[in-house]
């Protein structure tokens, strides 16, 4: 009995939202036909892998639509998460380019459509296309600052400030649901500790204390943010 | 003047495992005609986090921290930056601040390639874009890594994994490196404090592990630290 798959389509890379905001922007046509032509796409359900620490890269990856975890594993197996993707964003890049095998996995948090582009297709452009190197060097030197930013906080503020912090992250990075109000993203209390760099009870013990002094409400799994101010307050975020 | 044959990238030993490699010698001495050698004596700052843009600079000889400074924190140091160790490719396509400070551990000497020279050599060599894009990719792969262990590790087992590292880093000796004014660069790197990084390394050199004699700490035990940085 097979299961009926559900299909998807994704437009041409100049009908998609991506080309304008990524490093593929400074493609010209027909270059812009040729990564069309040869690129595939995949529905990732919540829970599967799109690609695995280690591993050696054959793809870039652009997510179409949805939500991707990416994280390292420690010593013992504890996941850290680095970072998230969201639609536009591009994936699995640093790998490809670099030669290396994939610094860090990443999972699909919600159903999520990814494009996938061959490996020799971005070489081809990285050698042709001068712009297009000087883009994924923009996209590189943005990826840094970010993690030299969540380094600092992991070894400088206490985990009220880390939870406080990655709550308001996700917020600006995932947007809040209009009707609810709730940050557009569930996320399980482990992987929120994850993000913080704290154990499970920990978290879950923070979230319930935001939650008595009213700066967050808990919705099940869904949270939401009550008090943007209190909640900068916390995260001892100056600016 | 001998100067400007002493700072021409065609006689420095450091140009075959920069990015620069696959240019021709002749290419980056016309290029880079506006590039200075400066010195910089201990503790002296190189590179200020904040300031506009100025330039790549490439280590010559000497040692220096890459940190960030936060109103009313210590310190925190990302890494430290060795000869033929590039700083500020994260600022040149944008053109914006530096956004951390490089400060000399003992005295550095360096070179200052211009904005406008990279910009010209960039978009005749798009070979040292791709090159600009693997260094990245090791900086941001490094962070990613330190991040782990930050959130996952014990001090000491951070601190292990701190001295290996720098360990492997240090060229002139097998297994020592010499730590000036370390204790608190040690606190710094991992984000603790100067007194548990003391107590932690008489317990050590207790083991027999390391041995540290005035401002040089040596690892004897390569082995027993490796198991330490992993929590065995």
């Amino acid at each position: 009995m097979a299961k009926k798959i559900k299909k998807i389509d994704v437009p041409r890379c100049s009908g998609c939202e991506a080309f304008n905001v990524s490093m593929f922007c400074s493609l010209n046509n027909s270059e812009e036909e040729n990564v069309s032509d040869n690129k595939t796409h995949n529905v990732y359900k919540k829970g599967q892998v799109i690609f695995y620490e280690g591993h050696v890269p054959q793809n870039l990856f652009c997510i179409f639509s949805g939500k991707v975890k990416i994280f390292k594993l420690g010593d013992d197996g504890k996941e850290q998460i680095v970072r998230f993707a969201k639609n536009s964003d591009i994936i699995g890049y640093r790998a490809l380019l670099s030669g290396e095998n994939y610094f860090a996995s990443a999972t699909a948090i919600e159903e999520t459509v990814v494009c996938s582009f061959p490996k020799n297709t971005i070489d081809e452009l990285l050698e042709s296309n001068s712009k297009f190197a000087l883009q994924t060097i923009k996209l590189l030197s943005k990826d840094l600052r970010k993690a030299e930013q969540m380094i600092l906080n992991m070894a400088q503020k206490h985990v009220r400030e880390r939870i406080a912090e990655a709550l308001l992250m996700l917020k600006e990075y995932y947007g809040t649901d209009s009707i609810t109000g709730t940050i557009n993203t569930t996320l399980t209390r482990e992987e929120i500790a994850n993000i913080a760099g704290t154990s499970t009870e920990t978290c879950i013990r923070i979230l319930s204390e935001f939650n008595r002094d009213r700066v967050i409400k808990l919705i099940g799994k869904r949270i939401k943010v009550a008090s943007v101010p209190k909640l900068l307050q916390i995260a001892n975020i100056a600016e | 003047m001998n100067d400007s044959i002493d700072i021409s990238c065609s006689k420095c030993v450091l140009k075959k495992s920069s990015i620069f490699k696959n240019c021709l010698n002749t290419d980056l001495d016309n290029y880079f005609s506006e590039k200075k050698q400066m010195l910089f004596t201990k503790n002296k700052i190189i590179i200020r986090q904040g300031e506009v843009f100025d330039g790549i600079v490439c280590i010559r000889e000497g040692v220096a921290k890459v940190f960030q400074t936060k109103k009313d924190k210590e310190d925190f140091i990302f890494w430290f930056a060795k000869p033929g160790d590039l700083l500020g490719v994260d600022s040149f396509i944008n053109k914006d601040v530096y956004s951390y400070s490089v400060m000399a551990v003992e005295s550095t000497k360096i070179c200052l390639i211009s904005k406008n020279d990279i910009d010209n050599i960039v978009k005749i060599k798009p070979e040292i874009s791709i090159e600009m894009i693997k260094l990245l990719c090791e900086r941001i792969d490094y962070i990613e890594k330190r991040m782990v262990s930050i959130a996952q590790k014990g001090i000491k087992q951070q601190l292990a994994e701190v001295l290996l590292l720098l360990s492997f880093k240090s060229s002139s000796h097998a297994n020592s490196f010499i730590i000036s004014h370390s204790v608190k660069d040690l606190a710094n790197i991992i984000g603790t404090t100067q007194n548990y990084i003391y107590k932690l390394l008489s317990e050590f050199s207790q083991n027999k592990i390391v041995t540290t004699e005035r401002r040089v700490l040596k690892i004897i035990d390569v082995k027993k630290l490796s198991k330490i940085s992993v929590g065995n």
